[in-house]
């Protein structure tokens, strides 16, 4: 069996991911299950760099996610200032089955479909440029461009109205 | 030469252990970034299926999907806020004024 | 690389460019209104959707043939036009209810209108989307004005709660319709329907396993807006909890919007996957049905009824959907408008009766209103009337349109069963009835609604009761939407 060095990257990206990804779920106390989050995003965005071609993307979720949103996340979950006794969770049984069942709803789902995907991915081979990309937003989806541009007012315009205190 | 049906499984996988979290979990930060975590998974998937088809629109809706992630979040925890001026407790079970 | 920026034909978005405009204009001016005249916001909000409202009604009849432009991201035929105006109606609508009951609730923002009118654009892009991107952007741009608004009586603990569990669920949701789209996506290469369509034809992938489990997760992800079966629970909860006025808006424009979308998804993107989304919502429309009469039954909070009633709605407009013919769209259309009047007119009548510390949403304030107030309790009847679908109303043409269009494509037993909850269904409105005629009054403070809900009440009242008796022109227009809706098949 031949083993490829960008094998040895995936896998060690995934796994990294993969147990960021279960720290978020599975630890207690928000603060460090923020901090998970945003080791997730930050491989994530090493992934996408170094596998996927997608530097744009990469670059944005290091701003973006890991800069904006994590750190919007950090300083709400401070602000609150919860005493201990807010992070004990009592494991509701009927919760639990739920995850469960969704989880062996999706893994039915991962059985099935692992045999449909065709295609391989060819890091190193360049992927896309800024260039190409910002040509295809500007063309074809200038619309939905325009449209997110709505969209993050309407969120901020959104969230000032709820949480000013004074009307 | 890595098998797109890797990245796909992987990012279900992620996909999956977010929706366990957004399900099972109570407090509602954990909740909220449960869903972040899934919409990360779509991502992943949809940036490694439009780099293997050489193919610009997958890249183009992740890049709306991280734009509306940070909307959402901006909401989210707006109202967690709101909630929790009136309340004093950020746990979804506890939140039960209105019965299901 | 040498750059060429085509311009886009701007001309078909003139409605939505005005919306944006009207609603970042809304909040400049609310800067320089005084705190207790909030009002003229509203009455600014109104003006400017009607005449948003008249713009778009002038490009019906320069769309007998669908117009796309934005590279094929955006389409605008008779069928975005007929739901555009639901929209534009049931906002008007809603911001004539709101004048007073925002004054009493004393949460009197410029926000709110300007809110609405974003939530309003966002639905407009939806249903003129022949993208998956711009379907699923303009979904967002709806549910996070919805959200906010639903919670906009910051300091009701019920209010923010229904608006966190909104919230939450939506997200949730929406989580899974982008994977929907992921897979669409990675089956067949493109987000536009027209193109998923030829690539389905082409590839022969009717029943590739991608696509149909992509089907599941859009319509799981559209079916929280419309509130079937699986996902209505949250419906009573947020209708109970949100302001009157936007319960009274969440039950229809948000379900229109996302039926919409559905319909267009799949019969333009995925209808050579029928066999399988039939079956699909063959069995969610008989459970939606019937989950939501049935509990309706049980309610003694109006508002919860209401909620209830509104998922079995859901459930026979899918009958609708289900028949995939030309009858089908039609009466998916006129249910719209007429589900429009007679729901926000049964909403006008709780907030109606909102009071200073009595929500007016117990079925017990209702008690001997056929005294106290007999012209009230005759408009509701008309409602009521009409929400069970019985003659002279706008509800029994809409409901029989559909019946026989699920009748024409043999769905029998469906049909059967629709009946069979149409008749349960009367049981529950009945019992206000009941209580408005039977029961003697309780004393009452005076009520003292505002003009623009009673202008609203009777606006509502005289469509129901007028396109029930003569619903031809209505009708004639639902029937043109409906063929050029399905032209686009053949």
């Amino acid at each position: 069996m031949m083993i490829n060095a960008w094998d040895v990257v995936f896998f060690f990206l995934a796994g990294l991911i993969l147990l960021s990804a279960l720290g978020v779920v599975f630890i207690r106390h928000p603060v460090y299950s923020a901090l998970s989050l945003l080791a997730n995003l930050c491989v994530t965005a090493i992934l996408y760099l170094s596998l996927m071609g997608a530097p744009f993307i990469a670059m944005v979720q290091i701003i973006v996610y890991a800069g904006a949103i994590m750190v919007f996340f950090l300083f709400v979950i401070m602000l609150m200032n919860l005493s201990k006794g807010e992070y004990q969770e009592r494991a509701v049984p009927w919760r639990l089955l739920l995850g469960l069942g969704a989880a062996a709803l999706f893994a039915f789902q991962i059985f099935i479909l692992a045999g449909e995907w065709r295609g391989v991915l060819s890091p190193g081979a360049g992927g896309f440029g800024v260039k190409a990309l910002s040509h295809f937003i500007f063309t074809r989806y200038i619309l939905a461009f325009e449209l997110v541009s709505v969209l993050i007012f309407v969120a901020a315009l959104g969230a000032v109205a709820l949480a000013k205190k004074k009307l | 030469m890595i098998p797109l049906s890797h990245i796909i499984i992987f990012s279900l996988i992620i996909f999956t252990i977010g929706m366990v979290g957004a399900l099972s979990r109570r407090n509602v930060f954990i909740v909220l970034m449960s869903i972040e975590l899934m919409l990360n998974a779509v991502n992943i998937a949809l940036i490694g299926v439009s780099s293997a088809m050489g193919n610009l629109i997958g890249q183009v809706l992740a890049i709306f999907i991280i734009t509306v992630a940070a909307g959402e979040a901006a909401v989210g925890l707006a109202i967690v806020v709101a909630l929790y001026r009136n309340r004093l407790t950020v746990n979804v079970d506890a939140i039960n004024l209105l019965k299901w | 690389m040498n750059v060429t920026v085509p311009m886009p034909n701007l001309s078909l978005v003139v409605p939505e460019i005005l919306m944006v405009i009207l609603a970042c204009g809304l909040l400049l001016v609310d800067l320089f209104i005084p705190k207790d005249r909030k009002r003229v916001v509203g009455y600014i909000a109104l003006a400017g959707v009607v005449v948003v409202g008249v713009v778009t009604a002038a490009f019906w009849g320069k769309m007998a043939q669908p117009a796309t432009t934005f590279s094929g991201t955006f389409v605008l035929d008779r069928f975005a036009l007929f739901f555009k105006e639901v929209f534009l109606f049931t906002t008007g609508i809603t911001i004539l209810i709101s004048l007073k009951y925002l004054e009493i609730e004393k949460v009197s923002l410029g926000e709110y209108y300007a809110l609405m009118l974003f939530c309003t654009l966002g639905m407009m892009i939806m249903v003129s989307g022949a993208d998956l991107i711009v379907i699923y952007l303009g979904i967002e741009t709806m549910a996070l004005s919805v959200y906010v608004l639903a919670g906009f009586m910051k300091f009701d603990h019920k209010c923010t709660e229904a608006a966190l569990k909104y919230f939450l669920l939506g997200v949730f949701i929406s989580g899974i319709l982008l994977y929907g789209i992921t897979l669409i996506y990675a089956a067949t290469g493109s987000t536009q329907l027209a193109q998923v369509a030829a690539v389905i034809k082409e590839k022969g992938l009717a029943k590739n396993p991608l696509l149909v489990l992509a089907m599941f997760m859009l319509a799981a992800g559209l079916g929280l807006e419309i509130a079937m079966a699986p996902f209505h629970f949250w419906a009573p909860d947020v209708y109970e909890g949100a302001p009157t006025p936007i319960t009274a808006f969440i039950s229809v424009a948000p379900k229109a919007a996302a039926f919409a979308a559905l319909v267009r998804i799949f019969y333009h993107g995925i209808q050579l996957l029928e066999p399988q989304w039939q079956i699909l919502l063959w069995i969610i429309c008989a459970v939606t049905m019937t989950i939501g009469n049935v509990t309706a039954l049980m309610q003694q909070n109006v508002k919860r009824m209401l909620a209830y009633s509104s998922v079995a709605h859901a459930g026979y407009i899918l009958l609708g959907v289900l028949a995939a013919n030309q009858v089908g769209v039609q009466g998916i259309a006129f249910y719209f408008f007429a589900y429009a009047f007679m729901n926000m007119g049964a909403f006008g009548l709780v907030i109606y009766l909102r009071r200073e510390n009595i929500v007016g949403d117990d079925i017990d304030d209702f008690k001997g209103l056929a005294q106290t107030h007999p012209l009230l309790a005759v408009i509701m009847v008309v409602f009521l009337l009409s929400l069970a679908g019985i003659p002279p109303t706008a509800g029994f043409v809409g409901k029989f349109l559909l019946f026989a269009a699920a009748i024409k494509a043999g769905f029998y037993w469906l049909v059967a069963l629709a009946a069979l909850n149409s008749v349960v269904a009367l049981f529950y409105y009945f019992r206000i009835a009941k209580a408005m005629y039977m029961q003697s009054p309780e004393p009452l403070p005076q009520l003292s609604p505002g003009r623009g809900l009673v202008l609203a009440l009777v606006v509502v009242g005289v469509f129901t009761l007028f396109f029930g008796i003569y619903p031809q022109p209505l009708m004639s227009l639902a029937k043109d939407t409906a063929h050029t809706f399905m032209m686009f098949l053949s």
